[in-house]
């Protein structure tokens, strides 16, 4: 079975992020587009790097240097339980290779195993990138025993585990339950958007606990570290197992992070593996009632008809409703919070300085949350093997690209609309504030609509198997998040520094994202794909 | 109907699919395109079809130009790929009104349209269901209509016999009679000799992205199979 195993996940590891295309394809612009996506991600990389050192220097400086090991361990475990949330169930359970792999003469096990094992490689970076720089800044500031090097590898081993293993397992529940259900997508996305309320209140949580954390620390420095790692601990134990097995070469927390990381996914994987033709059957078939008459059939434009297919597409697949619709979902709940809390205690829940004049911001933060991800970021690529429908039939690329852009807006209008009105009961702004507070997200969701459509048509992927790798793991999705955060920050920073001079900024800043969304849309029209 | 003058097509990677090819295809034509895989049949019909662009040549579609407008070529022809791979997440009827809506096809014409072609392809009980849920050949059928209610004056299909049942073979045959004979054209590739010798008025025979033979189905066989021509033409162009 470890051959099996072997085998099925080398073949799924060989494509990872369309790596054996460029590697054995001929097309130079596929590569130009894979260099582009690395560069992305080593953007992405030395910001991390950066947070990182700041972070480990910052606690060294305070005296407090042994938390380090234990808050990246619990970060970066949460980092891993968010993203593979989105993305455990579709890749257990892709139907496109079930058939294959089932019929071939390999155990439901190896295939199940191989697919956490992707998962598993791809976390494991994420927890390299994280943990080795931390680590080596850490032993060169704090010079720790040799012990520390040797369980800091273990350790990162072993730690996407039990955060794979609970969003895998949060996941494939959601997959069976809906499985059984008439509209299964509809089922899974409405389960999927309910975990995320869930996860994303438990952050806000976790949000308000660490701030009380360091204001403790801040206050009483060096004596409470103790304190702070006893209230990691708390919140994510194997953080605290980790911690304790590389600063003082504790055996038994060592053995108990590797013992419970391997149970917790041996016993996964068991129970997934019995389920898993049962699961993979009922989300591959389909009802078909075949007794369909024909009646009267409504007639519409072109571009109605393109803007009702897009939406169509968007609700037939729940990873790209989920991965999409996270941002808005965030706007909404702050704004929430910031109507029931007050906008004080918000700043402080979000570890942000109390002097900020949330009004001011507001605006910009809310374009910026809700815009992180918007689904024209993906929407060319989402066009996969069907690609050619569009291209053979008798519509422009205005049409095509406007089609998208409407139903972008169709979906972010709405929670936009509810999210204003808590923002209005929240703040109570002037008239001049609270035109601000409509105009800045209306011109920055139009803005990233477009924006995320153009970064789409300059990285398309259309040879995807899985929706995953064009929603999740490509670079035009990261691409536009980037975009998105550079874009709000730069104002948010300006009014920070200067803000009496708010009422030039916010002009400056509507325009000038008035007038590139206006370059941008022309350009979209002439690019071919 | 249809002109392909020095059409020339060459890969990212330098592979040139198809090499200053010319054909001319006349209203009421059915013409059948044969070769060998990998010979460049797909090459080119993504190329009329607006798929593929290309470096040199020019294509023709009733005298307008898919390279100055291609919007005009569209509006008057129809493609079917070898494999369909349709919105799955539409159901059939949806997806028939949806290129109703896109090639502006009134109301009532599109009620009736539809209603006789998905039912001379017995595909009426079918249209409510999703197309993730058809099999290769539904799909292929429901492609079919879809390019037959917006009345194309070319057609040009891959492979369009591949996955049918035996039936709608026949039906799809009586079609492309019936809209030749109303001054349509059909242009399509196939691997099946037999058809192309009983189904075709022309053919051409293409290898290594190169027309070897090109003509009047009778001229070109003479009283011989179709498929010893083919056989003779491509040994004959290996050797030289």
């Amino acid at each position: 079975m470890l051959h099996q195993i072997k085998c099925l996940t080398a073949i799924q590891l060989c494509n990872i992020c369309g790596l054996n295309i460029v590697r054995h394809g001929k097309d130079k612009s596929k590569r130009m587009r894979f260099i582009g996506m690395g560069i992305v991600y080593v953007i992405l990389m030395l910001a991390l790097f950066g947070y990182i050192s700041a972070f480990t220097i910052g606690m060294v400086s305070l005296g407090i240097g042994e938390v380090v090991p234990y808050y990246l361990y619990m970060i970066v475990s949460l980092v891993i339980l968010c993203f593979s949330f989105f993305k455990a169930a579709n890749i257990i359970f892709q139907i496109n290779t079930y058939e294959i792999q089932i019929s071939l003469p390999v155990s439901k096990a190896a295939i199940v195993t191989s697919r956490f094992l992707t998962m598993y490689v791809t976390d494991l970076l994420i927890s390299m990138a994280v943990i080795i720089p931390g680590g080596i800044l850490y032993g060169i500031l704090m010079k720790p025993s040799f012990g520390f090097y040797i369980w800091g590898i273990i350790g990162m081993l072993f730690l996407p585990c039990i955060p794979l293993t609970i969003a895998t397992a949060a996941g494939s529940l959601i997959f069976a339950i809906s499985s059984r259900m008439r509209y299964k997508n509809l089922v899974n996305i409405l389960l999927s958007i309910g975990l995320i309320v869930a996860i994303l209140g438990v952050n806000f949580g976790i949000a308000g606990y660490q701030e009380s954390l360091e204001q403790i620390d801040l206050t009483m420095l060096r004596n409470l570290a103790v304190m702070a790692i006893e209230q990691i601990q708390k919140i994510y134990p194997p953080a605290g197992w980790f911690g304790n097995s590389v600063l003082g070469n504790n055996l038994a927390q060592g053995g108990m992070l590797i013992g419970v990381s391997l149970i917790f996914a041996g016993i996964l994987l068991a129970i997934l593996q019995k389920f898993f033709i049962v699961i993979c059957s009922a989300l591959n078939a389909t009802a078909a009632k075949n007794n369909y008459k024909m009646g009267s059939l409504s007639a519409s434009s072109a571009m109605k008809a393109l803007w009702k297919r897009e939406i169509k597409r968007y609700f037939a697949s729940s990873v790209y409703v989920v991965n999409t619709i996270v941002g808005y979902i965030l706007a909404l709940m702050m704004t929430v919070a910031l109507w029931v809390l007050g906008g004080k205690n918000v700043l402080e829940m979000l570890d942000l300085p109390a002097e900020w004049n949330i009004l001011l911001v507001l605006p910009f933060v809310l374009s910026m949350v809700g815009n992180l991800m918007p689904m024209s970021s993906c929407s060319i690529s989402m066009e996969g093997k069907q690609w050619w429908l569009a291209q053979t039939l008798p519509i422009t690329m205005k049409q095509i690209l406007d089609g998208k852009i409407l139903a972008n807006l169709s979906i972010a209008f709405p929670f936009f609309a509810v999210a204003e009105v808590f923002a209005f009961l929240a703040v109570k702004p002037s008239l001049k504030d609270g035109i601000w507070l409509i105009v800045v997200p209306l011109v920055y969701t139009l803005f990233l609509s477009v924006a995320g459509l153009t970064i789409n048509l300059a990285f398309p992927v259309f040879d995807w198997e899985n929706e995953v790798r064009v929603v999740k793991q490509s670079a035009s999705t990261m691409l536009t998040l980037l975009l998105s955060m550079i874009s709000s920050m730069i104002p948010i920073v300006l009014l920070i520094l200067f803000g009496d001079l708010h009422m030039i900024i916010n002009a400056a800043t509507v325009v000038m994202i008035s007038a590139a969304t206006l370059v941008l849309y022309k350009r979209n029209q002439k690019v071919t794909v | 109907m249809l002109t392909i003058q020095n059409l020339t097509k060459t890969y990212k990677g330098g592979k040139m699919a198809v090499d200053d090819l010319n054909l001319h295809v006349e209203a009421g034509d059915i013409y059948g395109f044969i070769g060998h895989n990998g010979a460049g049949k797909t090459t080119t019909i993504k190329c009329i079809v607006g798929i593929h662009d290309f470096e040199k040549g020019e294509v023709l579609v009733d005298n307008i130009s898919v390279k100055e407008n291609p919007l005009g070529c569209k509006e008057i022809l129809a493609y079917i790929p070898d494999n369909p791979d349709l919105y799955e997440y539409l159901t059939g009827i949806q997806y028939l009104n949806f290129i109703a809506d896109i090639f502006h096809i009134g109301k009532k014409e599109r009620e009736e349209r539809i209603a006789k072609e998905a039912d001379d392809f017995e595909l009426t009980s079918a249209l409510g269901d999703l197309i993730s849920s058809y099999s290769h050949g539904m799909k292929q059928k429901l492609a079919i209509i879809g390019a037959l209610i917006h009345r194309p004056k070319l057609m040009v299909l891959d492979e369009p016999f591949v996955g049918l049942d035996p039936k709608a073979t026949l039906v799809l045959k009586n079609k492309m009679h019936r809209m030749c004979e109303e001054g349509s054209a059909i242009f399509f590739s196939t691997h099946v000799l037999d058809v192309a010798e009983r189904l075709c008025n022309k053919v051409a025979i293409i290898k290594q992205g190169r027309l070897i033979a090109s003509g009047a189905t009778a001229d070109l066989t003479k009283g011989d199979s179709l498929e010893s021509v083919f056989m003779e033409v491509v040994t004959d162009a290996a050797s030289n």
